[in-house]
């Protein structure tokens, strides 16, 4: 639960056109100390758009966008750049002076952003560490990977020990390796009480970190709010049942229908999987079932008293994937608003 | 520390290895013109100081255009083209980040340009034993032209789309556009001098040696003919002050508007 008055950042009606092209519309957001927020949405939605303008890098047609001074103030950041530099931002795919090191550019820019030079050779040799740089120190820009540059990109969001860090898409170019890195780095910035303001495809990404979620599409939030809030507006929710001996293929579908007969009670307002009505599918290969349920809470203990008193399945986890609820999420959301667009087509 | 004294100090560094180059040019220039000459005959050279550094600046025009185009062509338009503005425009003033810019770059080339000066210097000594008043005077000539030329070189940093095109287009204007259309308008009507052209304030910093009584020189072939030399001191102030002025402030106002 935020603070009263921890509101860090504001997004007050902004709207950016490009010549007839809405490219944000009417957005409003606000944004706590120490919050994680992920903002979701299809190519083309607005989210580099939204960062840009929040990084001052575009101006607002209409609307402000207002960030805390050193006072607790909200100032608008049109009037009151200054507020923004005790930011750090990563926005696209990041592009630095290529015949200098990361040395000589993370010296410049922790300089420009006002980090003590009495820390700054340790501090420089932290953040290379932590992106795992350390090695690639006294090289010149040119000759790193892509996903190098992102990590170098990362690197210089946080040289100066922001309070808040902006990302725009931090995991693009990076292999599953550097993106298990830069969630852990996302993970301990937020142990520091930073405010994170993060946008990405990348679903899993967002629901391991983020404590809400913004899903834009076309210029305009569709919704705002953390995971269990948004779980609530959808009608039904999934769970994993992992299972320690596989179930018979021969018999499946038999025993398929049983195990659904038992939890009718809990899957009765829940959307199927199949055109059939089918609630609760087997994967072979993950030894997994997927249950789809009406998503009240209660409802999961009671699944699982079920499957452990009545079934003589054998069960190693039980869970709710967080992915899978954000891709529904995303895509109901998404598929809401297209299908509203359809209806008004006739 | 202030931001643009920050910057400043890294693009000293950063442009290091152009500085380099063009103290060679500057060197191997000085020394194909003033020193190589005197070795094969030491009779050839001019007799006197001020004639010798008036052969020696006769290319110095180059150097300055040349120079001016690859040390500011980039300062603005290499932001949006490598799109390292997106790193560092959130991180100061944009106005202080291109001042930055442009007062490193300035000096490196000023730098250049004061060896340059410097090794003909040395040479007048060696062969002179004297140094002359208008041999400074052509320095500080020669500096305020390079500002001229350098924020009309900006203005196009400001606009174009790559350092290249910049680049391009600033030596295109100073080396052939200029020069094709003053000869046009001196065709059409010769009594009215150029001084609407910046590189035509270049020619004082070697008619400073030695200035004109009548600043033209008149001929009939075809047509009556008269080609400007030199404009005077006073106008050649007054007149780069302008460009310097207007210059600057259309490239922070093209700079300002521009947003990708």
């Amino acid at each position: 639960m935020p603070k009263p008055n921890s509101t860090i950042i504001r997004f007050e009606n902004i709207t950016k056109e490009f010549g007839p092209i809405k490219a944000v519309e009417n957005l409003n957001l606000e944004i706590h100390e120490g919050e994680i927020i992920g903002l979701v949405g299809p190519n083309g939605a607005g989210k580099t758009t939204s960062i840009k303008m929040l990084a001052n890098i575009l101006r607002p047609t209409r609307g402000k966008i207002l960030v805390k001074d050193d006072r607790g103030q909200l100032q608008d950041i049109a009037t009151e750049p200054k507020n923004l530099l005790k930011s750090g931002f990563l926005i696209d795919i990041p592009s630095f002076y290529e015949g200098l090191t990361a040395y000589e550019l993370l010296k410049y820019f922790a300089k420009l952003q006002k980090y003590p030079d009495g820390n700054l050779e340790e501090r420089i040799d932290e953040i290379l560490k932590m992106v795992e740089l350390v090695e690639w120190k006294h090289q010149k820009v040119k000759i790193y990977s892509k996903g190098m540059k992102q990590k170098l990109g990362l690197a210089q969001a946080i040289i100066h020990d922001p309070d808040i860090i902006v990302l725009d898409e931090p995991q693009t170019g990076l292999d599953p390796k550097a993106r298990i890195l830069v969630r852990e780095i996302l993970k301990d910035l937020q142990s520091e009480a930073k405010t994170i303001f993060l946008s990405s495809h990348m679903l899993y990404e967002i629901s391991e970190v983020c404590d809400k979620i913004a899903i834009i599409d076309e210029g305009k939030l569709m919704e705002f709010g953390s995971i269990p809030e948004l779980e609530k507006k959808l009608r039904s929710q999934e769970i994993r049942c992992e299972l320690l001996a596989p179930l018979e293929l021969e018999h499946l579908s038999t025993s398929l229908k049983e195990l659904e007969e038992k939890l009718s009670p809990y899957l009765e307002n829940a959307e199927a999987y199949t055109d059939l009505g089918h609630h609760i599918l087997y994967d072979p290969f993950e030894r997994n079932l997927k249950i789809q349920y009406d998503g009240k809470p209660e409802s999961q203990n009671l699944i699982l008293e079920t499957l452990i008193k009545e079934t003589d399945l054998k069960i190693k986890a039980f869970f709710t994937p967080k992915t899978t609820l954000l891709e529904k999420i995303y895509t109901s959301m998404i598929s809401k608003k297209d299908s509203i667009k359809d209806i008004d087509k006739y | 520390m202030n931001k643009m004294w920050i910057t400043l100090l890294f693009e000293l560094k950063r442009h290091k290895g152009r500085f380099f180059i063009f103290t060679i040019i500057s060197v191997a220039v000085v020394s194909l013109s003033g020193l190589i000459p005197y070795f094969i005959d030491p009779d050839a050279i001019p007799g006197a100081f001020n004639d010798f550094a008036q052969s020696q600046l006769s290319f110095i025009n180059y150097i300055i255009i040349f120079g001016a185009c690859f040390f500011f062509g980039g300062i603005i338009v290499e932001e949006f083209q490598h799109k390292t503005y997106l790193i560092l425009f959130p991180k100061t003033e944009k106005l202080k980040l291109i001042a930055g810019k442009y007062i490193g770059n300035f000096i490196l080339f000023a730098t250049v340009l004061s060896i340059f000066y410097g090794y003909t210097a040395i040479l007048g000594l060696v062969f002179y034993q004297q140094l002359t008043i208008e041999f400074l005077f052509s320095f500080l000539t020669c500096i305020f032209y390079t500002t001229a030329i350098s924020t009309f070189v900006l203005v196009f940093s400001s606009c174009m789309r790559s350092v290249s095109s910049a680049i391009v287009i600033s030596i295109v204007f100073l080396f052939i556009a200029f020069d094709m259309i003053s000869t046009f308008i001196g065709l059409a009507i010769p009594y009215v001098e150029p001084i609407y052209f910046i590189h035509y304030h270049a020619s004082l910093i070697t008619q400073v040696f030695d200035f004109p009584e009548v600043r033209y020189i008149e001929f009939t072939f075809l047509f009556h003919m008269r080609t400007w030399l030199t404009p005077t001191y006073v106008t050649g102030i007054i007149v780069q002050i302008i460009y310097i002025v207007f210059d600057l402030a259309l490239s922070y106002f093209i700079f300002n508007l521009r947003e990708l």
